[in-house]
């Protein structure tokens, strides 16, 4: 979701294509009803079937199954042609005005560079246009035929309303009918959201019927806005804490891209993947891939990742190819893979093309399933009649079936479709000797650790060397397990001088103190108002609760924004300032904390209104 | 936050094209694509990964007239809540949903068993008929939709039945490779 949950009261209008949030997400779609109820936000429901969503639907339109992105992009041409799009938002947050190269080009079903025989593209072709300042070329009044605006404007003509409604089914008027309620989104006072589910991931073209629609929403200009964005309802509890902890084989931890058989050094790996800036006083949030990914591997391997060994980049696995789970079952059909521990997932069930996964099941030397229940996959060699007609006598896979608790049987979290991690404690015991899948993986970890310590083997540092810190390494505590995912400071930081005055810092008093990290960035950060002369002149106490306790910011919040203010206007500092202060209280003289004139105007700065999470160490020595 | 520092229109990293084209499913119904009828290697997506076999396993309109998808509904989660012996007393036994149209044109009744067929294998179950699916003219021609919930199987508590994925096909998206599960061919008569 590039929303929340909650913001879906906050809509003009609710599209549901590629979902049934009434039926597949009963509780979250009363943010759709409370949105109808409260705000008279309308709904639209565009799918196959007539659903329960579409039976509480303001208008509904129905499609062939897969073909959303004919239908989006007949909305993408209506809102050009008849010109719904929020101009101004375009021309400020999209790539609209870049230039695209010359040789770029879409011709009878492909795009330049296709080669049939890799069934893949050469993207040398595609890509912005470069000026010598190292930043892409642009017209800002959206003219040049090889801008993108216009070249989008093009390639969206040709879905006229009679195209769409021969390609999807859906009756031109319907269709017409949706693509003017959108557009009226483009309003700069309406919004809308659209709510999906794997009715648009689960394609061939499942990538870009997303991205068609995310288009839409940029021309409408309902991204980033209250009631608007793209919000993708995720469907098992906790599939999004699936992907967010890793368990996708093209990623390491925190979504950074797994290294390949290419990125054979630290360096190739770090270039293919740090991004630089193609506008002037833009950032490219990936300029900081290094960091993150050092990051990970101190977490990883502690003191054994040293700027000397690479950060212990060596040891990291090197992808040879494609491990998804098509490819995963591709390997076993050809033989190519010998044993499969099979943990959480029913892949016989949830799998395409059963016979093809039975037949290579039917080629593993040993399988190890992992689960709570009985599932057909631990039971693929066993015959059920037509259900599942195979010969056991013909079928050599060892199937080891190990029982595992299930969710309310373990204490954890759960992260919904909006991000929130929730943490959830144990109900019951898990029956009989079931295990949490934790402990499973711990103590198979710890076996492998010890035959490596006694035998040997090729590379035994990355198993050796790896961080594991419980205090019962067989059996990881789970609040142990997240205090190591939300990471930890392996040195103090300090946020960096303002370059403007640099002397700040020592005008403090703060500095001789043993202060925490978020009163020393409060420091810099508040001293560069004060530098400016825009709020020099207050001369307002601290601010003191009742407590005695001074109110300075959330660390976090002091640390970002002072990070994130460089270069920027200070104007939002003062404003900050001017919210109205706590009054001291009685009995406790400012003077005492905050001698000197420097860090008075520190204190104001800082901004009051943010709660205080506990007494820092300076409230200590004011009590 | 990324190098543009501005929302893209214009994507160099998707696999299949820096805008959105529309391709037909793997099997589909219609046969051509109607944004490039004379393009047969266009007609699906041209970028998607296809393995060796699979591009022979999948139907075609000829034999599987029927464009067929899957879906889940409220009583169950995936394939765990059949273990469960509340949801099983819910939503008890495996079923198929078409319109009524395609119902009256096939012999059917509501409640007969009936047989779906792909290319790749058949699901036996008791046929719901409903006017939720509607057959849509699609280039000149009428296309009935197929109805397959996914949640039954041959372990749990819920009667048996088969695995909805029997007919699926091994494709995915040429991005994420998520597999197709949502649009692919069938045929259906009754058992």
């Amino acid at each position: 979701m590039t929303n929340s949950w909650t913001d879906i009261k906050n809509t003009d209008l609710v599209l549901i294509m590629g979902g049934n949030a009434a039926e597949a997400h009963p509780c979250g779609f009363k943010w759709v009803t409370e949105a109808q109820q409260h705000r008279k936000a309308k709904l639209i429901v565009v799918d196959p079937r007539f659903t329960r969503s579409a039976a509480v639907a303001d208008y509904y339109a129905p499609i062939r199954v897969g073909t959303d992105i004919a239908f989006l992009a007949g909305v993408i041409n209506y809102l050009l042609i008849n010109n719904k799009i929020h101009l101004d938002y375009v021309k400020l947050n999209t790539d609209a005005s870049f230039l695209v190269k010359d040789e770029f080009g879409f011709d009878n079903g492909f795009f330049t560079g296709y080669n049939e025989g890799s069934r893949s593209y050469n993207k040398a072709s595609w890509g912005y246009q470069m000026g010598p300042d190292g930043f892409v070329k642009t017209d800002d009044t959206l003219q040049d035929p090889q801008c993108v605006f216009q070249l989008m404007k093009k390639h969206f003509s040709r879905y006229t309303p009679e195209m769409v409604s021969k390609i999807t089914g859906t009756p031109k008027d319907q269709f017409l009918k949706v693509a003017e309620m959108l557009g009226e989104t483009s309003a700069p006072n309406k919004v809308m959201t659209i709510l999906y589910a794997l009715g648009w991931t689960q394609h061939s073209v499942g990538s870009q019927n997303i991205r068609t629609m995310a288009m839409i929403q940029l021309l409408l200009g309902n991204m980033g806005r209250p009631g608007g964005g793209v919000n993708a309802l995720r469907g098992h509890a906790n599939v999004q804490g699936i992907t967010d902890m890793c368990a996708l084989p093209e990623n390491l931890s925190g979504y950074m891209s797994a290294p390949t058989d290419t990125d054979d050094t630290r360096e190739k790996y770090m270039a293919a993947r740090t991004g630089k800036a193609i506008r002037p006083n833009q950032m490219a949030f990936t300029q900081n891939f290094p960091k993150w990914h050092t990051s990970l591997m101190k977490a990883y391997y502690g003191n054994a990742a040293t700027k000397e060994n690479d950060f212990a980049y060596d040891w990291l696995p090197k992808r040879d190819g494609a491990y998804d789970v098509l490819a995963m079952f591709e390997l076993m059909h050809q033989g190519k893979m010998n044993g499969f521990l099979c943990q959480g997932f029913n892949p016989l069930a949830a799998v395409p093309n059963k016979k093809k996964l039975s037949a290579g099941l039917s080629k593993l030397k040993y399988m190890v399933v992992f689960d709570p229940l009985e599932t057909e996959t631990s039971e693929f060699w066993k015959n059920f009649g037509p259900l599942n007609d195979v010969d056991p006598a013909k079928i050599r896979t060892e199937v080891f079936r190990l029982p595992t608790s299930c969710f309310a049987e373990e204490t954890g979290t759960f992260t919904n479709s909006s991000r929130v991690i929730s943490w959830k404690e144990k109900a019951v015991d898990p029956p009989g000797q079931s295990k949490a899948d934790s402990e499973i993986i711990s103590r198979l970890f710890m076996k492998l650790r010890e035959l490596y310590a006694k035998d040997g083997g090729k590379l035994p540092e990355p198993i050796a060397a790896l961080t594991w810190n419980y205090s019962n390494p067989s059996a990881p505590a789970p609040d142990e397990v997240l205090r190591e995912i939300n990471g930890r400071a392996l040195v103090n930081l300090l946020a960096p001088p303002d370059p403007k005055n640099p002397d700040a810092r020592v005008q403090s008093r703060w500095r001789q103190a043993p202060s925490s990290r978020a009163s020393r960035s409060c420091v810099t950060m508040a001293a560069r108002p004060a530098a400016t002369g825009s709020i020099a002149a207050r001369s307002a106490p601290p601010a003191i609760s009742r407590n005695g306790a001074i109110r300075a910011t959330r660390p976090g919040w002091a640390y970002s924004r002072a990070g994130a203010s460089h270069g920027q206007p200070t104007a939002g500092f003062s404003t900050t300032a001017q919210a109205p202060m706590p009054r001291a209280s009685p009995g406790i003289r400012p003077e005492s904390i905050w001698p000197g004139t420097a860090a008075g105007r520190v204190a104001q700065t800082c901004p009051t209104s943010a709660p205080m999470p506990r007494p820092n160490r300076m409230s200590g020595r004011s009590s | 936050m990324n190098p543009e520092g501005v929302a893209r229109f214009y994507a160099v990293a998707m696999n299949e094209g820096p805008f959105p084209e529309h391709y037909e499913p793997f099997e589909t119904p219609v046969g051509v694509n109607l944004m490039c009828p004379t393009n047969p290697k266009a007609v699906s997506n041209p970028a998607a990964r296809v393995y060796k076999g699979d591009m022979e396993a999948f139907g075609k309109k000829e034999e599987f007239p029927y464009a067929a998808t899957t879906y889940r509904l409220t009583e169950h989660l995936h394939f765990w809540t059949k273990h469960s012996r509340s949801n099983a007393i819910t939503q008890p036994a495996p079923f198929v949903e078409i319109g009524e149209e395609l119902a009256r044109e096939k012999g059917i009744r509501q409640g007969d068993r009936v047989k779906v067929k792909s290319n790749r294998g058949e699901v036996i179950a008791a046929c719901v008929v409903t006017k939720r699916m509607k057959a849509l003219e699609v280039n000149g021609k009428k296309v009935h939709h197929v109805g397959i919930p996914i949640h039954w199987g041959f372990k749990g508590v819920t009667q048996n039945g088969y695995l909805a994925n029997a007919l699926t096909p091994f494709v995915g998206d040429a991005n994420s490779q998520t597999p197709e599960y949502k649009a692919f061919l069938v045929n259906i008569e009754k058992a």
